[in-house]
């Protein structure tokens, strides 16, 4: 089901009102688990059991590792966790990719191994709430976590409708405490649930959706566009990917703001980085923490010298590449901003990176926004690579740059690209100067309605006339 | 008095919102507003150098020119040595999926004039709905202003025998009475056309009018079912959404070995005058019916024919009708384009080169 079809809105005018009508946590929790599942089930039923693998999985390991002492025990049982989770994705998400990747290898050498080939779909939203779950696991195993004993809290944490399918990648200390004191939402819970919905549909649909339309046709058949106009394709994609996905994280946290939950924060304007470092702290926050937390540091993170903190960086990247989708585009992708961050690293030493514009004069506002458009330009060279079918298209992208040939069409890309990038750049200066998703409210009431009103009979406008779209990262 | 100043001002920002969002959706060529205006002569045609997007099936930036018609155009007054092509269809020829450089019109200008070592220039009357009566009118009425030398009339079963005729409240068309063709202007009294000159400044200023007009459509075709349930409704199709409109294209075998319905005779006078005028030609645009390829053949007119095209495409593994990034069967897509185009500059090029 997706957020942007009206059955979503069916489906949330019956979750909501049953929602505020009970009482009690564990009935709201248990309507909330199976709105979940029905929300889930929605796309295929049959994938809801992976989902309760899952869960009844981590629950019972979660509780065992907590009343283990013995340290070889308590490796055992988090290694059970890490295999079914990460067994399941390497058969439903990886196994195509890797077999063909073996074939390809052995055809080389002369062999056949056509055999090796499933025939299955991928689960919507499997990279999420497997990490997410095994997110539980780990932080019990490293006694930052106590085992939650409500399994319906928990099997809610790991398919809470809202972020179920494209995050954010909650944490358990996070997510389970929202949980387990359910209640009512607040006014300002709800008024900010609102706003965070007018702001999310918007970027999702008017913005990612319009997009996407062109991006889809440009990338389909690329050999029919001119230079001008796959140069606007691949600045048009990098537009729709970050309004599809901060636009759903927006609906998700506004979602879950009217169900009384908060949720973390997604992203923080990254387009407005002025380094590659700050654009990590910043876009796709609950996956790079993620990364960051539970694979970095894992590695050994920067506690072993310069050279093993390069390696770290890029291998985290290259595996978060992987885990976006399975295909080599990806591991370019994040093999890319890996060596960025690595060369970055290498060059700022041990000075802290600052988290925002420090305004100290016009000499620093020029520099900031010569940072911001370069880390834009080398953040675009990688989601060619990101977006490509394959390399092959990516490299005639590449080529069509370099042997530039004119459009008839250029000014009118140029107005296209100009109009959804300032509209994208506008919304990210609203939140970057205001440090709030929900600056809508620091009008008055009224206003902030009148505004929200009109944006969503816009929203609603396009959504009942134009084929919806699925978000960019429910494919991963 | 609070309430009311809160009244106001949501009243206010509202509209303040929806008018920035309006302008935006234009600039970001999102929802154009209504391209079209209404002609005492023609009945809708396009408003001067408007330019606007389409994204069904296929993906269409580009415009009317300063005539009025698609495409980059060219003054009535001809330039002295350039061969002339009129284009009169539905919107097949029309061609609201592809950009203007992908056009079959493009392809067949650049490949004649290389065959006929002078510079050719296609002109492409074509109007979406239009059946043989309206292409006609236009024709007479309009078309011959600019003296081509060869008018090709794109025609299938349903032209003849119109199933989906431009709406008769807002165009003129060609009919036959008293043993004489004439043009029926009765759309010009007509309630519909009233209502649309009222709106038409809103409607050709303002892009939100015509999201409101497409979803008025949605609901008028039932797909509204489709729109709200997704894949609940009731006899669900292809994908989780709304298609506006259906592409009358070919006829299936079976329905190709039916009779079909009886051919009105203003039909068969219309071919018969066309003939008679000369320097036209009827392009069969693919599979008919032999009962209306016979009057066609039996008017006069030279005649082209698609089918061998389609077939040969359909022998090589192209479906001509399919677009891959959409998902949809509609309009030729680009690779049809680009094979009929190459097909009319053998099959029009002795029309021409005389």
């Amino acid at each position: 089901m997706f957020f942007n079809s009206f059955i979503f809105f069916i489906f949330l005018a019956i979750v909501l009102p049953v929602f505020y009508l009970l009482r009690g946590q564990r009935q709201k929790a248990s309507w909330l688990l199976i709105a979940s599942y029905v929300f889930y089930s929605y796309w295929d039923w049959r994938f809801c059991s992976l989902l309760l693998i899952s869960t009844v999985v981590d629950f019972f390991v979660g509780r065992a590792l907590h009343a283990a002492d013995d340290e070889t025990r308590r490796k055992r049982l988090l290694w059970v966790s890490c295999a079914v989770n990460l067994g399941i994705l390497a058969v439903f998400k990886y196994f195509n990719f890797f077999a063909a990747s073996i074939q390809e290898t052995a055809a080389s050498m002369g062999m056949n191994v056509d055999f090796l080939h499933l025939n299955i779909i991928l689960p919507v939203g499997i990279s999420f709430y497997t990490f997410q779950t095994m997110s539980y696991t780990i932080d019990i195993y490293r006694r930052k976590l106590e085992p939650t004993h409500s399994f319906i809290d928990f099997a809610l944490f790991v398919s809470f409708f809202p972020q179920l399918v494209a995050g954010p990648i909650e944490r358990a200390r996070n997510l389970l405490p929202e949980i387990a004191r359910l209640g009512k939402p607040t006014r300002t819970q709800v008024s900010e649930g609102l706003a965070l919905l007018t702001v999310g549909f918007f970027k999702k649909v008017l913005i990612g959706d319009a997009c996407g339309r062109i991006v889809d046709h440009i990338f389909g058949q690329p050999e029919l566009y001119k230079s001008p106009e796959l140069l606007a394709g691949l600045i048009l994609f990098s537009i729709q990917i970050y309004a599809d996905f901060s636009g759903y994280s927006n609906i998700a946290r506004g979602l879950a703001k009217l169900l009384g939950i908060e949720l973390m924060k997604n992203f923080e304007q990254p387009y407005l980085s002025a380094n590659i470092t700050e654009f990590w702290r910043r876009w796709h926050i609950s996956l790079s923490s993620w990364l960051r937390d539970y694979l970095y540091i894992s590695l050994g993170g920067n506690r072993r010298g310069n050279g093993r903190t390069y390696i770290n960086l890029l291998t985290t990247m290259l595996l978060g590449g992987l885990w976006h989708g399975a295909a080599w585009t990806f591991v370019v992708w994040g093999g890319l901003h890996g060596l960025y961050l690595a060369v970055h690293k290498m060059v700022i030493g041990d000075r802290k990176v600052a988290d925002r514009l420090a305004y100290t004069g016009p000499a620093s506002a020029v520099k900031w926004v010569g940072g911001v458009i370069g880390t834009n330009l080398i953040v675009l060279l990688t989601w060619l690579f990101f977006r490509a079918a394959d390399f092959d298209q990516a490299w005639y992208f590449l080529d069509q740059f370099a042997h530039w040939q004119g459009s008839e069409l250029s000014g009118r890309f140029l107005g296209i690209v100009l109009s959804f990038g300032g509209m994208m750049v506008f919304l990210d200066c609203l939140e970057y100067f205001t440090r709030s998703h929900v600056w809508v409210l620091k009008l008055r009431p009224a206003a902030a309605a009148g505004i929200c009103t009109a944006v969503m009979i816009v929203v609603l406008l396009f959504m009942a006339t134009v084929e919806p779209m699925p978000f960019v990262y429910f494919q991963f | 008095m609070t309430a009311l100043k809160g009244i106001l001002l949501f009243a206010v920002t509202a509209l303040v919102t929806l008018l920035f969002l309006d302008f935006w959706l234009q600039v970001a060529e999102i929802q154009p507003p209504l391209e079209n205006r209404a002609d005492e002569g023609l009945g809708p045609v396009y408003r001067d150098n408007v330019r606007f997007s389409r994204f069904s099936e296929g993906f269409f930036l580009g415009g009317a020119n300063e005539w009025g018609y698609l495409g980059r155009g060219a003054p009535r007054e001809r330039t002295p040595g350039t061969v002339r092509i009129a284009l009169m269809g539905d919107s097949f020829v029309l061609g609201h999926t592809v950009f203007e450089r992908h056009h079959f019109k493009k392809y067949l200008a650049r490949d004649l004039a290389a065959t006929l070592g002078r510079p050719v220039e296609v002109l492409n009357f074509a109007r979406a709905d239009y059946c043989l009566w309206n292409m006609h009118q236009h024709y007479v009425d309009y078309v011959l202003e600019w003296d081509p030398d060869l008018t090709l009339f794109f025609l299938s079963d349903g032209d003849l025998t119109p199933g989906y005729p431009a709406d008769p409240a807002m165009y003129p068309y060609t009919e036959y009475v008293d043993g004489l063709l004439r043009t029926n202007r009765d759309f010009l009294q007509s309630g519909k056309r009233r209502l649309y000159l009222r709106l038409e400044p809103v409607l050709t200023t303002l892009a939100l009018p015509r999201l409101g007009f497409n979803l008025l459509k949605v609901i008028d075709s039932g797909q509204w079912q489709g729109m709200l349930l997704g894949k609940l409704a009731p006899e669900w199709g292809a994908g989780d959404g709304v298609q506006l409109g259906e592409v009358p294209g070919p006829l299936s075998a079976s329905a190709l070995a039916k009779p079909g319905p009886v051919l009105p005779e203003v039909s068969v006078r219309v071919l018969e005058d066309l003939a008679g005028r000369g320097r036209v030609a009827a392009v069969i645009q693919w599979e008919v019916r032999p009962t209306n390829r016979d009057v066609i053949v039996d008017s006069g007119m030279p005649v082209v024919e698609l089918a061998p095209v389609w077939a040969g495409m359909e022998a090589r593994g192209e479906d001509p009708w399919w677009w891959d990034v959409t998902g949809q069967r509609g309009h030729w897509n680009h690779a049809a384009h680009r094979v009929m185009g190459e097909w009319l500059v053998g099959e029009v090029g002795g029309m021409v080169g005389r």
